[in-house]
C-alpha cells in the first residue's frame, strides 16, 4: 500500500459516515455474542454461527451499498473505500476467532477466513457494476430499493436452484466451493477493475 | 428314459455335487454364540468360531438395534482371523444388544466363507440356568418353569467373566465331565450362583476345593455345595445382586456435566474494551494509527485462538466399580466422553456405549463417530482383578499399595482412611450417613457391606456371610 493510498484509507476510516458504521458493525457483533455466548445452564457454544452470518451479512450489505455509491467516483476513492472496509472486516476478526475456537463448528477455520473477505470483494465489484447500470439508465434513486432487492434476488436464486451458489448468508456455516470460486471470479474482476489502468483513465490518480 | 428326463437327472447330479464344496466349506466353519446356541440378548456372550483348513478371514457380525420409531442402528463386530491347516479357533465376548437383524459372515477378500443369521424369535433377555449333569431332567427341576434351563458341556465354558453376564446359576454334580476350576471361578466371580451337588465321586472333589464352606461369596457371586435334596432350597436362599443397575449407578450428575468455558462477562468485557482501543487508534491515530489498529487485530486474532480454544478436545471421565469377595472382584467401569469437535473417536478397549447408534467393536477398538458438542457413555466389558479392599474375619484390609479413602461399612458408618496393607477394627459410627458417592451404591448392596474410594474407584468387600441388622448394632 503507498502512503498516499494509507493516508486516503486512514482518512476514509476517520470520516463520520465510517466511525458509525464501524461502531455500529462490532456493536451488533458485541450484541450476538451477548445473546449466544453460553451461559447460565447452557453449555454448548453455538455462537460463532450467528455471529459469522451477522457478521457477512453486515458486510455484504455494507459492501454492496459503498459499492453503490462509489461507482462514480475515481479509482483512486474506489480503491480506498474498498481498503478500508475491508480493513472493517479485520477488525471484527477476532471476535470471530474467539468464537470460531469457542464453538468448534464442522467448517474449517480456513473457510470461515476466505468466505467473508471474498464475499466482500465480489459484491463491492456487484454495487459497481449495479451503480454504473442505474447511472446509465437515470435511474439512481432506485438504489435504495434496488440494493436490498437484488441481494432478495441472490437468495430467491439459491431457493429456486434447490442448492447454496449466491447466497453468501448460507455459504458460510457450509463448505460450498462452488459458491467460493464464483466470489473469487467476481472479487478478481472487481480488484482487475480498479487495478487495471485504461488510458483513458491515466488522468486518474495513482494507484 | 427319455432324453429330457436323462437331462433333468444329470442336471440335478451336477447341482449336488456342485454344491457340495460350499457345503462342505460351510461346516468347516462354525460359529458359536452364547451357550448351548442360547444367547442372552442384551448382554455380553461368548463367542467361539472354529475354523478347519481355512485361509486368512474376517468375522463381521452386523445387528441392527433400532427400533420402528428410531430407525435403523447398526452396529459392527469385525474380528481378523488367522487361518491355518488344521483347526484355529477364536474366542471373545460380544455384547449383542436387543436386535431387529441379525447377521453374520467370515469373509476372506472378496470371497465369503460361511454366513448366516440369526432370528428375531430366537431374541431372550432371559438370564441362562446351567447345568453340567448327565441327569439334566433331575437338575431342571431345581429350577422354575419358566427359567431358561440349559445344558451346558464343559469346554463352552470360558475363563473370561464378561461370558456369564447373562448366567444366573451354574449347577455341577460331578455326573459330567469336569469344567476348569479358572472356569468356574470365573462365572462365579462374574455374579453366578455356582452350586455343587454331594456327594462327588472322588475324582471329581476338585471342586471341593472352590468351596470349603457349604456356602461362600467369590467375587460377586456364591460359590456354594448341597446334596440334591436341598438344591432348590439353597439356590433360592442366595441372594443375587443386580450388577447392571451397580454399574449404571456410576453414571453421576459428575460424570456427565459438559465441560465449562470462558464467562460471557469476560467474552463481552474484552470485546468491549477492544471496541474502544480500535475506535481511539483510528479516530486519532491517522495512517500510523491504522496500522497499529491493524496489527492489533492480527495479533489478538492469535491471542483469541489461545484463550478461548479448551486445551483438551476430548473429555474422558472413568469411575470404576470393584465389586469383591474373597481374594478376586469383579471390575465394571463407565466411562463419559465429552467431544467438542466433530469426528470419529477410536478407543482401544470393549465397551458397550449407551447413547451412540451407529458404531464398530473389533477385538482391540472401539470406534464410533460423534457429533460436535456431544457426549458418549461407554459401559466397559467387566474383568476380573484383585480385590484391594477385603474382609478376614471381622478386619477391613486395604491389600493395595495406596490409600484407601472415605471407608464406609453399611450399618455402621463411616471408618476413615485405610492406609496400604492396614487393617481395620471395625467401630460404630453416630453419623451413619451415606456419603453422595455411594448412595446410588448403598440401596443394591446387603448390610455389612464395606465401601472404599481411590479417586474414581470405588471399592467394595461384599458382606461376607449372611449378615443381619443385629451385627451391625454397637
Amino acid at each position: 500500500m503507498n502512503s498516499n493510498l494509507l493516508i486516503a484509507v486512514s482518512e476514509r476510516l476517520r470520516r463520520s459516515d465510517m466511525i458509525q458504521l464501524f461502531m455500529a458493525f462490532i456493536a451488533l457483533l458485541i450484541l450476538v455474542l451477548a445473546v449466544t455466548w453460553p451461559a447460565g445452564s447452557q453449555r454448548v457454544n453455538d455462537s460463532w454461527y450467528s455471529l459469522v452470518q451477522a457478521r457477512v451479512i453486515a458486510l455484504v450489505l455494507i459492501a454492496f451499498s459503498y459499492g453503490e455509491m462509489s461507482a462514480l467516483r475515481s479509482r483512486f476513492e474506489r480503491a480506498s473505500v474498498l481498503l478500508a472496509l475491508l480493513l472493517l472486516a479485520l477488525f471484527s476478526l477476532p471476535l470471530e476467532i474467539a468464537s470460531y475456537a469457542a464453538s468448534f463448528p464442522e467448517v474449517p477455520l480456513l473457510w470461515s477466513l476466505s468466505i467473508v473477505p471474498a464475499n466482500l470483494i465480489a459484491f463491492f465489484g456487484v454495487g459497481l457494476t449495479l451503480g454504473r447500470l442505474l447511472a446509465f439508465l437515470r435511474i439512481r434513486f432506485l438504489s435504495p430499493l434496488l440494493i436490498p432487492l437484488v441481494l432478495l434476488g441472490v437468495v430467491m436464486i439459491d431457493s429456486w436452484l434447490g442448492r447454496t451458489v449466491f447466497n453468501p448468508f448460507l455459504a458460510t456455516t457450509t463448505v460450498v466451493p462452488l459458491h467460493l470460486i464464483i466470489m473469487l471470479v467476481l472479487a478478481a474482476g472487481t480488484i482487475l477493475s480498479l487495478v487495471w489502468r485504461r488510458n483513458k483513465n491515466k488522468e486518474e490518480g495513482p494507484l | 428314459m427319455t432324453a429330457k428326463r436323462w437331462c433333468k437327472l444329470i442336471l440335478a447330479v451336477l447341482l449336488i455335487f456342485g454344491s457340495l464344496p460350499v457345503w462342505a466349506q460351510q461346516r468347516d466353519i462354525k460359529l458359536e454364540l452364547g451357550f448351548a446356541g442360547e444367547i442372552v440378548a442384551d448382554n455380553w456372550n461368548p463367542l467361539r468360531l472354529t475354523m478347519r483348513d481355512q485361509p486368512d478371514a474376517e468375522l463381521v457380525l452386523e445387528i441392527d438395534h433400532g427400533n420402528l420409531r428410531e430407525g435403523s442402528k447398526i452396529f459392527r463386530y469385525l474380528a481378523p482371523l488367522s487361518g491355518q491347516r488344521g483347526i484355529s479357533v477364536f474366542e471373545d465376548d460380544v455384547f449383542i444388544p436387543v436386535w431387529r437383524s441379525f447377521s453374520w459372515l467370515v469373509q476372506s477378500g472378496e470371497v465369503i466363507l460361511a454366513s448366516g443369521s440369526f432370528d428375531r424369535r430366537q431374541l431372550d433377555p432371559r438370564p441362562l440356568e446351567l447345568i453340567l449333569s448327565n441327569d439334566i431332567g433331575t437338575a431342571r427341576t431345581f429350577f422354575d418353569k419358566e427359567a431358561r434351563v440349559i445344558e451346558a458341556k464343559a469346554d463352552d465354558l470360558p475363563e473370561r467373566v464378561a461370558s456369564y453376564q447373562g448366567v444366573n446359576t451354574l449347577l455341577l454334580d460331578g455326573s459330567a465331565a469336569n469344567p476348569r476350576l479358572a472356569a468356574v471361578v470365573a462365572a462365579t466371580v462374574a455374579g453366578v450362583k455356582t452350586l455343587i451337588l454331594e456327594p462327588l465321586t472322588p475324582e471329581r472333589t476338585a471342586l471341593l476345593r472352590l468351596a470349603p464352606e457349604p456356602r461362600q461369596r467369590l467375587g460377586a457371586g456364591w460359590i456354594a455345595r448341597a446334596p440334591a435334596a436341598n438344591a432348590a432350597e439353597v439356590l433360592t436362599d442366595l441372594p443375587s445382586l443386580e450388577l447392571k443397575p451397580l454399574t449404571e449407578a456410576l453414571l453421576s450428575p459428575e460424570m456427565t456435566r459438559e465441560p465449562t468455558g470462558i464467562p460471557q462477562f469476560i467474552v463481552l468485557l474484552l470485546a468491549g474494551l477492544y471496541l474502544v482501543l480500535i475506535l481511539l487508534m483510528i479516530r486519532f491515530g491517522r495512517g500510523p494509527g491504522i496500522l497499529a489498529a491493524l496489527s492489533l487485530s492480527l495479533v489478538l486474532s492469535l491471542a483469541a485462538w489461545g484463550y478461548f480454544r479448551p486445551q483438551q478436545e476430548t473429555l474422558l471421565r472413568a469411575r470404576s466399580l470393584h465389586l469383591g469377595s474373597g481374594d478376586l472382584a469383579l471390575t465394571s467401569e463407565l466411562q463419559t466422553l465429552f467431544r467438542l469437535p466433530e469426528g470419529l473417536e477410536r478407543l482401544n478397549l470393549q465397551a458397550r456405549p449407551l447413547d451412540v447408534d451407529n458404531y464398530r467393536q473389533s477385538p482391540t477398538e472401539l470406534s464410533f463417530a460423534m457429533p460436535r458438542w456431544s457426549q458418549a457413555t461407554l459401559i466397559l466389558r467387566p474383568v476380573l482383578s484383585n480385590a484391594q479392599l477385603q474382609w478376614q474375619g471381622e478386619m477391613l484390609v486395604n491389600n493395595s499399595s495406596q490409600n484407601l479413602s472415605d471407608v464406609f461399612v453399611l450399618g455402621l458408618g463411616p471408618q476413615g482412611t485405610l492406609p496400604p496393607g492396614a487393617s481395620l477394627l471395625l467401630r460404630f459410627s453416630d453419623d451413619g450417613l451415606v456419603p453422595a458417592l455411594y448412595q446410588p451404591l448403598s440401596a443394591a448392596l446387603p448390610v455389612g457391606t464395606a465401601l472404599a474410594r481411590r479417586g474414581g474407584q470405588i471399592h467394595v468387600a461384599l458382606a461376607p456371610e449372611f449378615t443381619s441388622l443385629a451385627w451391625s448394632q454397637p
